[in-house]
């Protein structure tokens, strides 16, 4: 046998038995071990807490949606279906606690969207083109301002990497549909730029 | 299609999420059109400039407090579980558990319907009993008349029901003490061999009464004894 089919093989046994270890994690986890939890917590908080800031776009709301959101985690890990992946209904419980967290920020008087106070910190430069950091900011008050479901299509494909099937399940929709959100949501980027590019030159 | 047509279509295929059969004929258009080679190259653009963003990251500090506060509330929930939400745990915590634990409670309500279908005996309806056992023998015969025997019905159940009148005309005809009408009980004691030792060689006919007025049924009996 080749040294590279070896590397191969064990590569592949290395990641059989991690995916076993993470089962026993969440096997743990649901039965209520603390331990257990923290080890799952450790693994995919960055990703809840990165997701969180994108969908509501302001750092204290994202903390608050990311505490939820483990909390849910903990209180119904039991009732997850461990036949299916462990990512995409850790994202839908995400997205869920954004929206809530989005519906009660939306009351009048409270309503503060990303695109106008973002806006509002992106002051006119001399120089034609905008800087890495301008263009960042620039695509954040993109982001914020799509519709919700667009949004959510959109960070979860285009930045958390996630399949179009696995956004399909962490949205609890078709395949179609999250195709018909990217789409839109696309289009809408490209023209929100372009305008604001349109604006400033 | 127009050109604006293909822009949704352009939208997904600057990430691979076109499917095959419409990625191909948007390959075709894009050979011949400029527009939409230009809105293309537009739409990569701006999706490079989205995916700079995948690089934020978030600080160890941010992560820490948010676990702490998780953690604070984790272990409070933990103390207030009762006995029973850890049962409740126990028994759903899987969909393959929850599927178990269906399939027996639904095996074993088979079982206990299935059981109980083969251990009850049937009520047997008294309507349906009563043809077969005569219910009053009334012989009446020119000559000579015998108690016939109505057959034992030793299975058949005590049901109270109201006892019919017995009507006018068959209370006339009788000679002999007045039929018995109602259950088997109440049959007269079977004739003894001797009596019926008397009455052959004779002509005798047998009305029974049913319990329907209506149906009476009319046995003759020859000389030999036999009906």
């Amino acid at each position: 046998m080749s040294e590279t089919a070896v590397q191969l093989l064990m590569t592949r046994s290395a990641g059989e038995t991690n995916s076993r270890e993470w089962a026993l994690t969440i096997e743990k986890a649901a039965a209520g071990d603390v331990s257990a939890f923290e080890q799952i917590m450790l693994r995919t908080e960055r990703s809840v807490l990165v997701t969180a800031r994108r969908l509501l776009g302001n750092p204290a709301d994202a903390e608050e949606a990311a505490q939820d959101v483990f909390i849910r985690v903990f209180k119904y890990l039991h009732r997850f279906d461990r036949s299916k992946p462990f990512e995409p209904w850790l994202y839908r419980l995400t997205v869920n606690a954004c929206n809530d967290i989005a519906s009660r920020r939306a009351r009048p008087g409270e309503d503060l969207r990303l695109e106008d106070h973002e806006l509002m910190t992106v002051e006119p430069t001399p120089h034609d083109t905008f800087s890495a950091d301008e263009q960042r900011r620039l695509m954040q008050c993109a982001v914020a301002s799509l519709p919700q479901k667009q949004r959510a299509a959109v960070v979860l494909r285009d930045l958390q990497g996630l399949s179009t099937a696995e956004v399909a399940q962490a949205l609890d929709v078709s395949q179609a549909t999250v195709r018909s959100h990217l789409s839109s949501a696309r289009l809408r980027l490209k023209r929100f730029i372009e305008k604001r590019l349109r604006r400033k030159s | 299609m127009n050109c604006r047509g293909w822009n949704p279509h352009i939208a997904l295929y600057v990430q691979g999420d076109l499917e095959a059969k419409p990625a191909m004929a948007l390959d075709q258009h894009l050979l011949v059109c400029e527009e939409c080679t230009r809105f293309l190259e537009e739409l990569r653009s701006t999706q490079c400039d989205l995916l700079r963003l995948r690089n934020e990251t978030v600080d160890e500090a941010t992560l820490s407090r948010v676990r702490g506060r998780v953690l604070e509330q984790v272990r409070i929930i933990e103390r207030r579980r009762t006995w029973m939400d850890r049962m409740a745990m126990w028994l759903w915590g899987g969909f393959r558990w929850r599927y178990a634990v269906m399939g027996g409670m639904a095996a074993v309500a088979i079982a206990a319907g299935s059981w109980r279908l083969s251990h009850v005996q049937p009520v047997v309806a008294p309507q349906a009993a009563l043809p077969e056992a005569p219910m009053a023998v009334v012989p009446v015969g020119p000559v000579q008349t015998v108690e016939a025997v109505a057959p034992a019905v030793p299975t058949l159940r005590k049901v109270s029901r109201p006892q019919k009148p017995v009507p006018q005309e068959v209370q006339a005809a009788n000679t002999l003490p007045p039929p018995i009408v109602g259950p088997a009980a109440a049959v007269p004691a079977p004739a003894t061999p001797a009596e019926m030792e008397t009455a052959a060689g004779k002509e005798t006919l047998v009305q029974i009464l049913t319990e329907d007025p209506n149906v009476v049924i009319y046995w003759l009996i020859d000389r030999t004894g036999g009906f």
